[in-house]
């Protein structure tokens, strides 16, 4: 296309806009109602996401070690915890750390006082997941080390054990460590190996399903609102190509081409998808700041519980997807409205 | 210039328009297809420039088959092809200027060419002094004059008018028909479909004479009242 017939649609687009004022108006408007639900919901959406992340990061794995534990074997451990599938963090805590982060929390309640000389707090990891959805599959893998270190143990504990008097008993040093592995599922060795596995069960199964219904509304929201814009688009620029039907006739009876007679149509549906995406777009920004400032500065306790994501974090996401799907729904809706009369 | 071969339309109703039509339309021809209403000549007009397609037949025009031309080759075939209505479907919105730039715009010709092009036919037409008049500001002759102007702004080697003389009285209709004259004289085919009687009477042009389908009379230099 030649770059004056490009000008030549966008001047004729702008100027079938203008003159249906009426009709282009109410269509912004309506296709900006649209956008709005489409936004607000999708602010809120994110929103909850953004808060069952935090949430989520709450929900992590506590493993707890014996006291017996070599320091090397606490290396190993954690070696292969990092090995286990979706685990994205691990972090050890030692004694002294575990002291620590009780300090903090029960800042000088006098309950920790002189425990620095009998530290009771086991070393443990903190274990971080991928996502919460996959916490049964880690604690599963974590009960099958557990399991692996209990027989380790045992069966050295068991090799150390096994002396002189074991041998006058007539029993063998592999009878020995038989019987105490037999003994694993029904003695309860304290301090041994891993000690405990945490975790949140029940609370990470509801953040997983809410998670799941929320990506589920939000599309079949979007489907829904992109099928009432296309309607929309498709009734303005169908009224409009009524209105200039005459006018499509002559330009085909002194050879315009299909796209020739299109484009100004087009131009008048993108014009319309992206006034009203753009303009709720910004309306929302605006709002959207506002109402989070005063939910922080009414509700102080929120502050320390939930973080809102950011208007900024939120619109330069959904700015481009709201403005690129109202200039994709205008046109398309713009080409299959003109379709027919171009049949002359 | 035209060939017209074994054509026959019958539309969907059944009705049958055009029997077996065949001619032939030389270069530089002045043509009159006359007959009375429902004898098929606007079918004639609006197959020649592909508004209907023929039912059998073929129809040649500059050695092009229309009757074989894809749906997107058409708006290249009608802008070798003027053509001017009894209504003469002008843009409201537009002077008669951009009325008749328009025609220009849409095969992309340039501003250059606009401004150079334009102002000429509309002289031509007699319209120069009302350049941007709107056509509802225009009488009939008037508005004649601005759409004959655009069809032939892209000097079309054929024009085809369909009772362009219709809605205007005797002597706008010979102004007209004086000014398709001046427009065959400079080379331009031209196939005017019409009942104006007195006219093709006087004017001693090709006439081809339809009744219901059928060309029944093929005279050069004929009248309307050779009609059976």
């Amino acid at each position: 296309m030649k770059f004056r017939t490009f000008k030549y649609h966008i001047r004729q687009g702008f100027i079938g806009l203008l003159k249906n004022r009426l009709m282009s108006v109410a269509s912004i408007a309506t296709v900006a109602a649209c956008a709005i639900i489409f936004v607000v919901s999708f602010c809120i959406v994110l929103n909850l996401d953004y808060i069952l992340e935090q949430l989520e990061d709450t929900i992590g794995i506590s493993v707890f070690l014996g006291d017996d534990l070599t320091d090397e074997q606490v290396k190993d451990i954690q070696n292969s915890i990092e090995k286990i599938g979706h685990v994205s963090d691990v972090v050890y805590l030692s004694q002294k750390d575990a002291l620590k982060w009780a300090e903090e929390t029960w800042q000088n309640s006098g309950m920790l006082d002189g425990l620095e000389e009998d530290n009771p707090f086991p070393r443990s990891f903190d274990i971080s997941l991928d996502g919460v959805k996959y916490q049964k599959e880690v604690v599963t893998e974590l009960e099958n080390l557990q399991r692996e270190y209990e027989i380790k143990i045992v069966s050295e504990k068991a090799e150390n054990e096994f002396d002189e008097n074991n041998k006058r008993d007539g029993v063998t040093r592999e009878e020995y460590k038989a019987a105490k592995l037999s003994e694993i599922d029904t003695v309860n060795y304290e301090n041994i190996g891993i000690e405990k596995i945490t975790h949140a069960q029940k609370e990470s199964e509801v953040l997983v399903t809410i998670n799941t219904v929320l990506r589920v509304m939000s599309i079949i929201l979007i489907i829904i609102m992109g099928m009432i814009s296309v309607s929309i688009i498709m009734n303005t620029i169908k009224l409009t190509v009524f209105i200039r039907k005459n006018e499509i006739n002559i330009m085909k009876y002194i050879g315009a081409t299909d796209w020739f007679i299109r484009w100004p149509f087009i131009v008048e549906g993108i014009m319309i998808g992206l006034l009203g995406s753009l303009i709720p777009c910004l309306l929302c920004w605006v709002g959207y700041d506002n109402t989070i400032n005063i939910a922080y500065e009414k509700i102080i306790v929120l502050q320390d519980l939930v973080k809102f994501k950011t208007g900024s974090e939120i619109f330069m996401f959904i700015m481009p997807v709201t403005l690129f799907l109202g200039t994709f729904l205008g046109a398309a809706g713009s080409i299959s409205s003109i379709r027919k009369h171009l049949n002359v | 210039m035209i060939s017209v071969q074994n054509v026959s339309k019958i539309y969907e109703n059944g009705a049958e328009a055009i029997k077996n039509l065949s001619l032939e339309i030389e270069k530089g021809e002045f043509v009159f297809a006359v007959g009375s209403s429902g004898s098929g000549k606007s079918t004639l007009m609006k197959m020649l420039m592909k508004e209907v397609e023929p039912t059998k037949g073929t129809i040649v025009i500059n050695g092009t088959d229309i009757t074989k031309i894809t749906r997107k080759e058409i708006p290249y075939l009608r802008r070798k092809i003027g053509v001017v209505f009894q209504d003469f479907r002008l843009l409201p919105s537009k002077t008669v200027y951009e009325n008749v730039a328009f025609a220009m715009q849409v095969i992309e010709a340039t501003p250059r060419e606009i401004r150079r092009s334009v102002p000429a036919i509309i002289a031509m037409v007699g319209l120069s002094k009302k350049a941007r008049a709107y056509p509802n500001q225009l009488s009939g002759g008037e508005q004649q004059r601005v759409a004959l102007a655009r069809a032939i702004i892209n000097k079309p080697p054929l024009l085809l008018a369909d009772e362009p003389t219709g809605n205007l009285d005797p002597d706008t209709a010979w102004e007209i028909m004086n000014l398709l004259s001046d427009i065959n004289m400079r080379g331009t085919t031209i196939v005017v479909a019409t009942h104006a009687k007195e006219i093709v009477d006087s004017m001693k042009k090709r006439v081809i004479t339809l009744q219901k389908g059928v060309m029944i009379r093929d005279i050069k230099e004929g009248g309307y009242s050779d009609e059976v």
